[in-house]
């Protein structure tokens, strides 16, 4: 352990000389990483968006109950406690049809104040879900119950949109990790090839009495400074390529139904992401790369 | 003192590299191998240094069991010993200096005192003023004996020379091994050396031992001196 600090500038020192000796290797194996970890960001930033997007339209899914003007109070609340018990639903509100009346106005102008003496709509219930898969089911169990006039939700393509946003989610994540995995392997190949002519260095090091792990960290550090660089260029894309076509889009797509998720402070993290990944990626790579030419065992 | 005693080793192959083998080599004695191709020198030099384990029997370097050492122990092991090669093993980035400095790098030593040990090997070597070459510019001889000099930095107890003239003329041969000599006088080292080299073998005479096909066929040190 001592040792290992006491060797630690000495072994920065080897690492850097090795990266500027062997520039053309290093580039490579630094294109490798940035290449990965490109495509790694842009299918992150995809699932992440679609992510968003469904969050956007999963806010918007509400069953709203009209109720019939004859109910009284009492069975007002009998009715959202009946509703309140089912499986799938989280919370049910009342409003009034008065209240009803009073955003319609806001949200559409003016034209709606004329109703404010003899207001046509219903109280109603507003009932929220647990799952929006359950739409449907829930609300044909309410369609049947007393004192309800009408239920109204998004229909069925709503459920569709959101059912397949879900797939596509889950298996961007998953393309997401099978990228990470394969950007590993492509880089270890890529370090493997670097460190072959470096075989004869490994060897003298051994022969010479040199521990394992002192002959592997500069290769590592190697392996970490290359991933730092590599990750240099996705970095840069992610945090103005993203806001440039962010702003560009308005910060929707197609319709502003879709709300795309802002750049900030989202990217900085998925930035940073790619840092780290990077450089355990480089460091891991170099790693297993110079442990082929070791022995661990007699 | 090294000893082996009733060594056997033979590869996955099925080649059996040294068949009983027992040997027992005094401190700082010089010692030639030599051999054909396949006779089990380099098996033995593997042996010596800890890169391969024996079958059977035991092998003693100034006490330690090397056959028994732990992988983790290796290293230390390899830094009593200094190996020279008939390829010289130089690393071709690095200067003379820094080829020797880095044996001593690796056992951690302070850079002061690398210094200082490094310019005392390459005055024993006679490489003084070419400290600051790369290996590629240096003759083969000259070559070599950067790599006795690295080998010889940590004071091993023990040096193993695998075919150090195999690439010299033997002008150059005469050098290294008046070198070698040299240093088993002065730091009383324990010297094997592997050749092929009958020339050399019969002149500067020294105790010599035969290998064919894994057995020692002859050790000139039991039953004298004979000539190849």
């Amino acid at each position: 352990m001592l040792l290992f600090i006491k060797c630690l500038p000495r072994m920065f020192k080897m690492a850097g000389q090795d990266v500027r000796r062997h520039f053309s290797l290093t580039f490579s194996s630094v294109l490798s990483i940035a290449i990965a970890l490109f495509i790694a960001m842009i299918m992150g930033l995809f699932a992440l968006n679609i992510s968003h997007i469904t969050k956007g339209l999963e806010e918007e899914f509400i069953i709203q109950v009209s109720l019939k003007p004859s109910i009284n109070e009492e069975e007002v609340n009998d009715l959202m406690k009946s509703i309140e018990s089912m499986k799938d639903v989280s919370s049910v509100t009342f409003s009034s049809k008065e209240e009803e009346l009073d955003q319609l106005i806001e949200e559409n102008g003016d034209v709606f104040s004329q109703y404010k003496d003899s207001n046509p709509l219903y109280d109603v219930l507003i009932v929220n879900l647990k799952e929006n898969h359950s739409l449907d089911s829930v609300s044909k169990k309410i369609k049947k119950m007393d004192n309800v006039v009408k239920v109204n939700y998004g229909g069925t393509l709503i459920t569709t949109l959101i059912s397949l946003m879900s797939i596509i989610r889950k298996w961007g994540y998953i393309f997401v990790l099978i990228m990470a995995i394969l950007s590993i392997y492509l880089i270890r190949t890529t370090i493997k090839l670097a460190i072959q002519t470096r075989k004869d260095e490994i060897m003298i090091m051994r022969n010479v009495g040199a521990m394992n792990w002192y002959i592997t960290f500069p290769f590592m550090l190697e392996g970490m400074i290359s991933g730092f660089f590599g990750s240099l260029l996705p970095m840069g894309i992610c945090i103005f390529g993203y806001g440039f076509l962010y702003d560009r889009f308005d910060g929707v797509f197609m319709s502003s139904m879709f709300k795309l998720m802002p750049p900030f402070p989202n990217t900085i993290y998925v930035a940073l992401l790619l840092m780290v990944t990077g450089l355990i990626v480089g460091m891991i790579g170099s790693g297993m790369a110079a442990r082929k030419y070791l022995r661990w065992t007699r | 003192m090294i000893e082996l005693i009733n060594v056997d080793k033979s590869y996955p192959n099925g080649v059996h590299a040294l068949n009983q083998v027992s040997l027992k080599i005094e401190d700082g004695e010089f010692v030639y191998v030599i051999g054909a191709t396949g006779s089990g020198k380099s098996t033995m030099i593997k042996l010596l240094n800890g890169e391969e384990v024996p079958d059977s029997g035991k092998i003693l370097v100034n006490g330690c069991d090397v056959g028994a050492l732990k992988h983790r122990k290796v290293p230390q092991y390899r830094r009593q010993i200094g190996c020279i090669f008939q390829d010289y093993r130089l690393l071709p980035r690095l200067t003379v200096y820094e080829n020797i400095a880095f044996a001593l790098e690796v056992v951690g030593m302070p850079k002061k005192q690398i210094r200082k040990r490094v310019r005392e090997v390459l005055d024993l070597v006679d490489l003084q003023e070419k400290a600051k070459s790369y290996p590629d510019e240096l003759s083969g001889g000259q070559q070599q004996r950067v790599t006795i000099g690295r080998a010889i930095a940590n004071n091993p107890k023990l040096l193993i020379a695998d075919e150090p003239t195999g690439n010299l003329d033997p002008e150059k041969s005469f050098e290294i091994i008046e070198l070698l000599e040299k240093i088993n006088r002065s730091i009383n080292a324990t010297i094997i050396m592997v050749t092929h080299d009958s020339v050399l073998v019969e002149k500067y005479k020294k105790r010599t031992i035969v290998l064919d096909n894994g057995y020692i066929v002859h050790d000139s040190s039991q039953g004298g001196y004979k000539s190849i």
